[in-house]
């Protein structure tokens, strides 16, 4: 992000007492520092690599007794998880959990971008009572809504449908407040001027202020994919008919039963499950460190 | 406010039609859902018969059952290990990274983030594998420096241990992120002058860091305690529960949300799911509002 400009020496020298402190010394300064970070560091990506690991290994392999340190073969890889596409459910799961997340996006997009605008940029009688009402929800735990909410969708026959899945979660309030922080950063006066120039609230809104806001709307967007593909509480109890599995509800069910799938396709079912949230993440990680981490939370 | 109703409508009419989809959204499947679970809380209901009213007795019930005492005994421990653990390291992680300069500071950063993206039910039955009493990697890579089968997930003692570890994982990286932002925007200034003054690293942790992070580590903290009262996704399958039986062996992985799931869909109990719902919301708000009284309290007196 932003570079030392000082000179080499004046970095790397302590000054004064410090000199003498044994942990501010160049070299043991130095360990400090590298010593936990790459700690953690293993800590971190041991379980991801440990799982690519055990996927692209020849089948069968005694990874137990002996742990292969490094994936052997990426063709044997390919083949586990060719084969759990083409024999279990998982290519339907995957597809439902697609459909559901672009459904709620989707929803989210358009119904939290119309009341951001409002909160962001226009003053009304309400407006903090409204907003702070809207924020606290995040403070309720789900279980506090899902039953009554389960009863409502049972009453209203959405059970195992699309729209059970998606639209009760489409009032989003962080997202709302993650397109708020970002669309306060419009210009006001280009909302006046297109109002003087006889545009009506709404074109203002759909030919001004959206096209300004495609930042927010992609920082919003990534953060309900990975909010929908993660979800599992809502779709275990909304989606419970096979054919309407979400890849959360089966991969939960997977192990729990063991019944018709071997080791090797549960893990390597564990791996087509990371790989879109974490496939964005990678592509996209400068975007969302400065957008999606910081915006919701300063 | 004296205006006339005309010139309120003219004036506002507009603004309130754009919050219509949201707010209508909103009432439907959250307000609306709250009032109606507290009505269900005073009922009893299968879900199949007509409800019967019954006064409190459900909240009784709840408070006086042994899965309640269990799911609370298991939030009180959980929280006094996982939160001051998981506040140390990240700050201790984000101090160290604060350190890097560059590339290095952007990769690590990057790097602990990772778990956060990773699904919180793959984390969970990614660790169950890895905890495998026999053939798991953890046990195995015990086992060469000579600690024998570990019995993470069946063992009581090693239960909520387990969790906190999984917990720890995955949520480092997030407040290492936020806790990184509060460092970047504390001024060079500071640093220079105890550099001058020759203070060390540690020094300037306690006196500068630390203390100017204090209005983020509080939404750390509030964001903790509000996160482990709704936990359900990972020790529901760290435990392997199901609809019948939740929490593994001896339930010494029970928690309040896998309970009530238990009690709705398991034992079609649910006015006593919606009335222990309804507890578990008490019990949030209070210790939010509490923590938010406390640091007032803390502010004042300083």
């Amino acid at each position: 992000m932003e570079t030392d400009l000082r000179p080499r020496s004046a970095r790397i020298e302590p000054k004064g007492r410090a000199r003498m402190r044994f942990w501010n010394t160049p070299p043991l300064g130095t360990i400090w520092r590298w010593l936990p970070a790459l700690a953690w560091l293993f800590i971190t990506l041991f379980p991801v690599y440990w799982l690519f690991n055990v996927v692209f290994l020849p089948s069968g392999s005694a990874v137990a007794i002996q742990p292969p340190l490094f994936p052997t073969s990426l063709s044997a890889g390919f083949e586990k998880l060719g084969e759990i596409v083409a024999n279990t459910s998982f290519g339907r799961a995957y597809l439902v959990s697609f459909i559901f997340a672009s459904l709620q996006i989707f929803g989210i997009l358009v119904i939290t971008s119309l009341a951001a605008y409002e909160f962001a940029l226009f003053d009304f009688p309400g407006k903090n009572f409204l907003f702070l009402l809207a924020l606290s929800s995040m403070m309720v735990p789900p279980a506090v809504t899902l039953i009554p909410l389960f009863r409502m969708i049972a009453s209203i026959h959405w059970i195992n449908t699309f729209q059970g899945l998606a639209v009760p979660g489409m009032a989003s309030a962080l997202s709302l407040f993650i397109m708020r922080q970002h669309m306060e950063e419009i210009p006001l006066d280009l909302i006046d001027a297109a109002e003087i120039d006889g545009a009506s609230h709404f074109q203002t809104f759909r030919y001004v202020a959206l096209p300004l806001s495609k930042n927010a709307l992609l920082t919003v967007g990534i953060v309900a994919f990975v909010y929908a593909w993660s979800s599992y509480l809502w779709p275990l109890v909304v989606a419970n008919s096979p054919n309407m599995y979400t890849v959360s509800v089966l991969i939960a069910g997977l192990s729990a039963t063991r019944s018709y799938t071997t080791i090797d396709q549960v893990i390597g079912a564990y791996f087509l499950a990371m790989l879109p949230p974490v496939l964005i993440y990678l592509f996209l990680q400068r975007f969302i460190m400065e957008n999606v981490t910081l915006s919701g939370f300063e | 406010m004296v205006t006339s109703t005309r010139r309120f409508r003219r004036n506002y009419l507009k603004h309130y039609l754009l919050l219509a989809p949201f707010f209508i959204f909103f009432t439907i499947f959250f307000l609306w859902p709250i009032l109606y679970g507290l009505g269900m809380s005073v009922t009893k209901w299968d879900g199949v018969h007509q409800p019967i009213f019954v006064g409190v007795a459900n909240y009784v019930n709840v408070i006086g059952s042994k899965g309640f005492a269990l799911g609370i005994s298991h939030l009180a421990l959980f929280i006094i290990i996982a939160i001051p653990l998981g506040v140390l390291v990240a700050l201790g992680l984000a101090i160290m990274v604060s350190r890097f300069r560059g590339f290095w500071y952007n990769f690590f950063q990057g790097a602990y983030f990772l778990p956060f993206v990773v699904p919180v039910f793959l984390a969970a039955v990614i660790w169950r594998w890895m905890f495998t009493p026999d053939y798991g990697i953890i046990n195995v890579g015990l086992r060469l420096i000579g600690v024998e089968r570990v019995r993470w997930l069946n063992d009581p003692n090693f239960m909520i241990p387990a969790l906190v570890i999984v917990d720890l994982w995955r949520a480092a990286g997030f407040n290492v992120i936020l806790l990184l932002a509060g460092i970047k925007a504390i001024p060079k200034d500071y640093y220079e002058a105890a550099h001058v003054d020759g203070a060390t690293p540690w020094q300037e942790a306690i006196y500068i860091t630390i203390p100017l992070l204090e209005p983020i580590l509080f939404l750390v903290i509030v964001n903790a305690f509000i996160s482990v009262f709704q936990i359900f996704d990972t020790p529901w399958l760290l435990s392997r529960s199901d609809y019948n039986t939740q929490g593994g062996p001896g339930r010494g992985m029970l928690f309040p949300v896998m309970d009530i799931m238990g009690r709705a869909f398991g034992s079609q109990k649910f006015g006593e799911a919606a009335a222990y719902a309804m507890i578990l919301l008490a019990i949030t708000l209070v210790v939010t509002l509490i923590q938010f009284a406390l640091r007032r309290r803390l502010r004042s007196n300083r």
